[in-house]
């Protein structure tokens, strides 16, 4: 049923460079959690350390009750799935399936049932693929043997490095999709790396922001969409205008968060401004309106068929009800 | 265009490494009594040579893993230094060091196959090393993470997963190694003191000893065929066994 994932206060250093910096936190039994941030924030190195793949300078790692600190990746009781996969070439599916139920010494009928019953979790037909070379199959068909794999030893934890990265957009979402199914079906504890936070509100329930090897913030994607911490989580956590405080004239310092769906064109709001239009761009769903004023661009998202072209001067604003400050 | 000049390079290679043996042909058009090498010499030979291979590349592997994963500039060097050595110096360098050997031990070297074997491994080690070392160096790290994950310990992820990884390389060590020993000469006429008498002394003596040019042009061209129908079934076999 998934075991809860807990750090405490651990730091990880790569010679004099320190990846992961006191970092504290829990994850539920059974949650999904993802680990969000740019390239080089650490968010892999932690999902390393957790598998046991990169010692921890200090601190200590929990896996339900157990500190495992210590222990190797082989006796934590997690499953992986790496950033390029990291498929047996010289295995065929069944066996690259099958690796891991080998180690632990099932008898042959019952490593067989568990690898098919693994496959058609995965959604790839046994009869077609089981003795196929690896580099017989599509991308998407190797994705999928190399989540059979980690899920067929049932683990506790599952761990996901960019899993997806390499893939189209179409074949990514049906497996986001797919694996969130599965989560919930299996009910293992979740742990999702990506630097893409279209990906991230997906597949969690939670997102850990991470920054320079430390977490920005962690908390439902609502809450770090509508009360980010601070400037970094406001604009890598969704588009967002910000602005010093001052120019609002709320009477204090820091910066004001105001996300583009809630600029108004017209329509009278607390805040006014006025400016050009400069940009206009079709994003299906609404248009996305970039307009300069007071020296700064400011980002509106609205309704497609607004009457509105590039050159427009216009009133537009927000109101005070939407205007989160931040500190830094 | 650059699948031509492949073409040109392979074919001239090729056409290079056949010449010698037009050469052969020349003399062996001049006829005379083919004197047929006996079957234990042949055996010797080819044991010899599957041995120096099989032993150089057990001693070279886990030197050739330690470079690969954790091994300095300096190290690199001190083990492909040898090779900067003439055969000839490390055949008589050997002699002292059985002999020193015999004095202290009372093991007997010199004139026995043991102490051929000990020179061919000594002679082409590095080679098998470096030759390893490009094999062993190139594998990714994932796939062992990822076995580790799955359950394996060091040992067991190395075993079944670098160790079948690395098996091209072995199998590319294997062939170089056994072809220069299969015409090894100079380490059995010397350590072996003409006692362990191989193919590559046989072909020596009918050219210079004997001076029986027509048999020894006949000899090289078959241990040619020999080699080459070796690795041929080597490289087959190591081919329908690995990716």
């Amino acid at each position: 049923m998934g075991l809860s994932v807990e750090l405490r206060d651990v730091t990880v250093k790569y010679g004099d460079f320190l990846a992961l910096k006191n970092i504290n936190l829990h994850v539920e039994a059974g949650e999904g959690l993802v680990l969000l941030g740019p390239s080089g924030s650490g968010k892999s190195t932690l999902l390393r350390a957790i598998a046991g793949l990169t010692p921890v300078a200090s601190g200590k790692v929990y896996i339900g009750d157990k500190d495992v600190t210590n222990l190797p990746p082989d006796r934590r009781k997690v499953s992986m799935l790496f950033q390029d996969l990291a498929l047996f070439p010289h295995l065929n599916v069944f066996e690259n399936v099958a690796f891991g139920l080998r180690l632990r010494r099932l008898p042959e009928e019952e490593v067989r049932k568990r690898v098919v019953w693994a496959l058609e979790l995965v959604r790839l037909d046994p009869a077609q693929f089981m003795s196929r070379r690896i580099h017989q199959l599509s991308g998407g068909q190797q994705q999928r043997v190399a989540l059979a794999r980690a899920l067929v030893v049932e683990p506790e934890v599952l761990l996901l490095d960019e899993p997806f990265s390499h893939i189209d957009l179409d074949i990514k979402s049906q497996l986001l999709e797919e694996l969130k199914i599965l989560h919930n079906k299996l009910g293992f504890t979740l742990i999702y790396v990506t630097h893409d936070r279209f990906e991230a509100v997906e597949i969690g329930d939670k997102v850990a922001l991470m920054k320079s090897g430390e977490i920005a913030q962690v908390g439902k994607p609502v809450e770090l969409y509508k009360r980010p911490k601070n400037r970094f989580v406001a604009e890598f956590f969704g588009e967002a205008n910000i602005l010093p405080a001052s120019l609002l004239g709320a009477g204090r310092g820091g910066y004001a968060v105001v996300r583009p769906e809630d600029v108004v064109i017209g329509n009278n709001p607390t805040y006014k401004f006025r400016g050009q239009v400069i940009d206009i761009t079709f994003l299906w769903h609404y248009l996305k309106v970039e307009i300069q004023s007071n020296g700064y661009i400011f980002k509106a998202y609205v309704d497609l068929e607004t009457p509105i072209s590039i050159g427009d001067v216009v009133e537009f604003g927000f109101d005070a009800k939407d205007v989160y400050f931040v500190e830094e | 265009m650059i699948g031509k000049i492949a073409l040109v390079a392979f074919a001239s290679v090729v056409l290079l490494f056949y010449v010698p043996f037009l050469a052969l042909g020349y003399y062996i058009t001049g006829g005379g009594e083919l004197k047929i090498p006996s079957f234990s010499m042949v055996a010797t030979t080819f044991l010899l040579a599957v041995l120096t291979a099989v032993v150089s590349i057990a001693v070279a592997y886990p030197a050739a893993y330690y470079l690969a994963k954790w091994g300095s500039e300096l190290e690199f060097a001190l083990v492909t230094a040898p090779l900067w050595v003439g055969t000839l110096l490390k055949a008589y360098s050997l002699l002292v060091l059985f002999a020193i050997v015999e004095r202290f031990t009372g093991v007997a070297l010199w004139g026995t196959a043991a102490g051929v074997l000990v020179g061919m491994v000594y002679e082409y080690l590095p080679y098998a090393l470096l030759t390893l070392y490009a094999a062993i160096e190139k594998l990714s790290e994932s796939p062992v993470n990822a076995a580790r994950v799955l359950g394996a310990s060091r040992l067991q992820a190395f075993l079944r997963v670098e160790l079948p990884l690395s098996m091209p390389g072995v199998a590319a060590a294997f062939i170089l190694v056994f072809l220069f020993a299969m015409g090894e000469v100079i380490m059995p006429a010397v350590l072996g003191a003409w006692k362990v008498y191989t193919f590559g002394s046989y072909i020596w003596d009918l050219y210079f000893k004997a001076r029986d040019i027509f048999s020894g042009s006949v000899m090289s061209l078959i241990l040619a065929a020999l080699s080459l129908l070796a690795t041929y079934v080597v490289v087959r076999t190591i081919r329908s066994l690995s990716i």
